[in-house]
């Protein structure tokens, strides 16, 4: 059976996360990169008093696993996310849809003309 | 004496003067006025009149004459007195306020650490919201003008949150919550402060929603301007049954388009934007009166575009989107009625973007890109509506600021009991 992780975002403050760099900072110190590869679950645990996350935080976080999941479902059958259905009404689903549509765009430039 | 505006100035092709020894922030507001130098260095009263609509949304022009009017009374020799004028003005916003506030600080600052005498005066304007208004803001702190100060009753009705960014205050720790996320409780907590004087308070999704909002804008400045120099101000306004909230973020130092500028032409970043640029350029839109400047300022708010992402694979480039995608809900909850209704603007160097509902970010069909192109097809091979994407040719600010208007409804509120 593939191995269960379990990260506390109470580990890096609260109880508002926003901001890339915290959100790289805090997917460093927690190893993010081989816990993918090595887990078949990370579960993130959301402190009870948290009341805000922003989508740059999330991004900073965990955009690097949206990329390489490359769908919706590939990444949350790798994420789950533990919060009360308030948190998930009042600011994680719509964090979490932000960032994840937001990491699934392909890069391209934007259109118009090219140098020759 | 009553010196207009006009003669403190006239046009002449000087570089502008940076004096060692200032701060960065006042050399930057001096720099925005290039080409145009005092009058006479024999004035002694430094006159400038604010403009009746002094608001960085609806009149940067007016907005940017004014402070960097202000800010070359640095460069006149003679000048002991700053007057400033308010009598006339009839609308203002908090940005530009703010911002006027801060030159006028760091002017006293510059005579400070030239051993310089400065005597600061001012005329408050007649209408008496406005006087209210500023009296609450602090520019009458500012020019410590005594007899105008509040009493202490006074004080206790009027509410502004202030808070500027510290180098000293950045922590090494993540552990713990960094000085912007402090700022940002700290502006939830005031709006708090203010609305549980009518026994209400914002609903956890509302309270989110301003986080993240903010919360973007902070983290922009920080990482694009190059200067740990950021200032957010808020004020509610709970006097009417609307309760109006204004909110103001500037910067100094690099302009949203400098920070694309700035990097080599065949970076990722660069090359995401130049098809857009070139392709309106070539189309002489750039002759027709927009700068490349402007061009690129629009490209940069376009979802998943950003002067930091490296390769395909990064995934900067969603603040801008966050910022229009929360004025937008704030356009949607409120209703016009012909009254006031939301307004925003963003002026970073010479180019101001007004929004106000008429164009909407929106997801490509194809893309998922989200995309605002100001124009009514939404499509980025369309030129941006002049009127809401403007040059401001010669006049800049060195910078980047963002003023919002906004009410916050019944739909954002709870009931709360303070009995």
């Amino acid at each position: 059976m593939a191995e269960v992780s379990s990260v506390k975002l109470r580990d890096f403050g609260g109880p508002i996360y926003v901001g890339r760099p915290k959100g790289e900072a805090a997917r460093k110190l927690l190893g993010l990169d081989s816990l993918e590869k090595s887990c078949g679950r990370i579960s993130v645990v959301v402190p009870s008093d948290a009341y805000a996350i922003n989508s740059s935080f999330l991004l900073g976080m965990i955009g690097p696993a949206i990329k390489r999941a490359g769908n919706r479902d590939a990444f949350f059958s790798l994420y789950a996310f533990e919060a009360s259905p308030e948190q998930y009404d009042a600011f994680l689903t719509a964090a979490l849809e932000d960032a994840v549509s937001h990491a699934l765009v392909e890069n391209k430039p934007l259109p118009g003309k090219r140098r020759r | 004496m009553f010196a207009l505006s006009a003669q403190n100035f006239r046009k002449k092709q000087t570089a502008p003067h940076v004096h060692v020894g200032r701060s960065e922030s006042l050399n930057l507001v001096i720099r925005g006025a290039f080409g145009r130098r005092p009058f006479s260095n024999r004035l002694r009263e430094w006159k400038v009149i604010v403009p009746t609509d002094f608001s960085v949304i609806r009149n940067p022009e007016g907005f940017i004459d004014t402070v960097t009017e202000i800010a070359c009374m640095a460069e006149a020799e003679k000048a002991q007195t700053l007057y400033i004028d308010h009598s006339g003005v009839k609308s203002i916003d908090l940005a530009a306020e703010v911002v006027l506030d801060r030159v006028v600080e760091d002017l006293i600052s510059d005579f400070g650490r030239r051993h310089k005498p400065l005597l600061t005066r001012g005329k408050l304007p007649d209408d008496k919201n406005i006087q209210t208004y500023l009296r609450a803001i602090g520019l009458i702190d500012a020019l410590k003008i005594k007899s105008h100060l509040l009493s202490d009753e006074e004080l206790a009705g009027l509410k502004v949150f202030s808070r500027q960014s510290k180098a000293a205050a950045r922590l090494n720790r993540i552990d713990v919550t960094d000085f912007k996320e402090a700022v940002l409780l700290r502006l939830v907590d005031y709006l708090e402060k203010c609305l549980a004087a009518h026994n209400r308070a914002l609903n956890a999704k509302a309270k989110a929603e301003l986080i993240e909002y903010a919360g973007e804008i902070l983290g922009n400045a920080e990482d694009h301007s190059g200067m740990d120099d950021w200032t957010v101000v808020g004020y509610l306004d709970t006097t009417n049954e609307v309760h109006w909230c204004d909110l103001a973020i500037f910067n100094y130092g690099t302009t949203i388009a400098q920070s694309f500028e700035a990097l080599p032409p065949d970076s990722f970043a660069r090359k995401s934007i130049e098809p857009y640029v070139e392709g309106h350029a070539s189309r002489g839109v750039i002759r027709m009166g927009r700068s490349r400047s402007d061009l690129i300022t629009v490209a940069a708010l376009q979802g998943n575009i950003s002067s930091k992402n490296r390769t395909e694979a990064d995934t900067r480039g969603r603040g801008s989107v966050d910022l229009i995608e929360f004025f937008q809900r704030m356009v949607d909850s409120f209703e016009i009625n012909g009254g006031a209704h939301p307004e925003m603007a963003i002026l970073s160097g010479s180019t101001h973007i007004y929004f106000d509902g008429t164009y909407r970010m929106k997801a490509d069909a194809q893309t998922g890109r989200s995309i605002i192109a100001f124009n009514a097809e939404n499509d980025l091979m369309i030129p941006p509506d002049s009127l809401h994407v403007r040059d401001l040719g010669r006049r800049r600010f060195n910078g980047c600021i963002i003023g919002i208007r906004f009410p916050i409804t019944d739909a954002q509120l709870v009931e709360v009991n303070n009995g």
